[in-house]
């Protein structure tokens, strides 16, 4: 298994928000304390795995006609679950992700995902694979968090290190503009922009590798 | 013959499917229902308690718009439970009224507001400027008293047109 080339698929060069570009309306409404992302990444992680697990296990049973409508029953239920679970037992984080636990269902990742992948590879590839896009989205959303909360709002870990976070620009500092929409655009923009770079590097190193050898 | 087969196995797939998550879906719903709950009923009491702290809460009738609870506290006064359009969704917010028909608090008991914006509209001392109001309320950009959270006052408004429902029921039923 080379769940080594997944990690690095997911966390780089097909990382599911900064290289296929999926669920980026969560990513980014919610990336503006530590607190959201986290919750959000560790949310979508579990379902993704779920999802991929049960479709990869259905793959031959289901239908290819109506593969669409089985898998977002599943997600669905899924994400439902997830959604009635974290009200129960984490209530702070469901009340700060509101619309957006529910909204997963139609997150492009998790459908994008089964699609892809788990409707053709084997149970416990799709697993891998869930866990890994998963990190890779998890990834994603902290450091737009971190980005975002340190020069949005001046403070860092809220909600996670205490209610208001360790405060690191003086209140008046920080600029709003980044916490708001445009702010996600362009912390994303950026992001996108180094991660194609990096990318880049690395096919440039494997080039030269090969050409070596 | 071979046709309606097919469509036979399509249905019953994702009939089979669909009953099965469903039937996932109760059993996890029947497993937090309870929960869920107790949850929402603790938070609603600690708002209650937090606005206007009595033993007891006599829940009354309510059929005004954006109203949706209403109970008279001891003698000490009312406390109100109201909804309103903010920026992001309903903001559902619990506030005390004492027997002299003033506000005595306003506690945020959900909403979905702009983080580090409209967010700001559980801090206390966004809150504090309505205790003690008696009669119509207006942000200062309306020419009112309330100092808004921001340049839109989106929250703001939301939050000052609850406080004032909740005045205008109680100057109705006392």
């Amino acid at each position: 298994m080379n769940f080594k080339k997944q990690l690095k698929e997911g966390l780089l060069t097909n990382n599911p928000v900064l290289s296929q570009l999926l669920g980026m309306c969560s990513t980014m409404a919610i990336t503006t304390t530590l607190f959201n992302g986290l919750g959000m990444g560790l949310s979508v992680t579990i379902i993704l795995i779920c999802s991929n697990i049960v479709i990869s296990a259905l793959r031959k049973i289901i239908p290819d006609k109506i593969r669409i409508a089985a898998y977002i029953v599943i997600i669905a239920g899924f994400v439902t679950m997830v959604d009635l679970l974290l009200k129960a037992y984490i209530p702070a984080l469901s009340d700060s992700l509101g619309v957006f636990i529910p909204l997963i269902v139609v997150n492009c990742i998790i459908l994008g995902r089964a699609e892809a992948f788990a409707s053709k590879n084997s149970v416990l590839a799709s697993a891998a694979d869930g866990l890994t896009q998963g990190v890779g989205y998890t990834a994603a959303l902290v450091i737009m968090c971190i980005i975002r909360e340190f020069l949005g709002s001046g403070t860092f870990g809220k909600g996670v290190l205490g209610v208001d976070g360790i405060r690191i620009l003086p209140e008046q500092y920080p600029a709003l503009l980044v916490v708001l929409p445009v702010g996600g655009f362009l912390t994303l923009g950026c992001l996108i922009a180094l991660t194609q770079w990096v990318n880049r590097r690395l096919a440039e190193k494997e080039r030269e590798k090969e050409a070596v050898k | 013959m071979k046709n309606f087969k097919y469509i036979l196995r399509l249905t019953l797939t994702l009939l089979i499917i669909t009953a099965v998550v469903a039937g996932l879906l109760g059993l996890v719903n029947y497993l937090t229902e309870d929960k869920i709950d107790e949850l929402t009923r603790q938070k609603a009491e600690t708002a209650m308690q937090e606005v206007l702290p009595a033993q007891n809460y006599e829940p009354m009738e309510t059929s005004t718009d954006g109203i949706t609870e209403a109970y008279r506290a001891d003698g000490l006064g009312y406390v109100v439970r109201v909804s309103t359009n903010g920026f992001g969704g309903a903001i559902d917010m619990m506030v005390g009224i004492d027997a002299e028909g003033k506000v005595c608090g306003v506690s945020i008991i959900s909403h979905s507001e702009t983080a580090s914006l409209g967010a700001n509209c559980v801090r206390e001392d966004f809150r504090a400027q309505f205790v003690g109001a008696d009669s119509a309320l207006a942000v200062s950009k309306d020419g009112g008293t309330i100092d808004a959270l921001t340049g839109a006052t989106v929250t703001s408004r939301a939050v000052t047109n609850g406080v004032d429902l909740a005045l205008a029921f109680v100057k109705e039923v006392g």
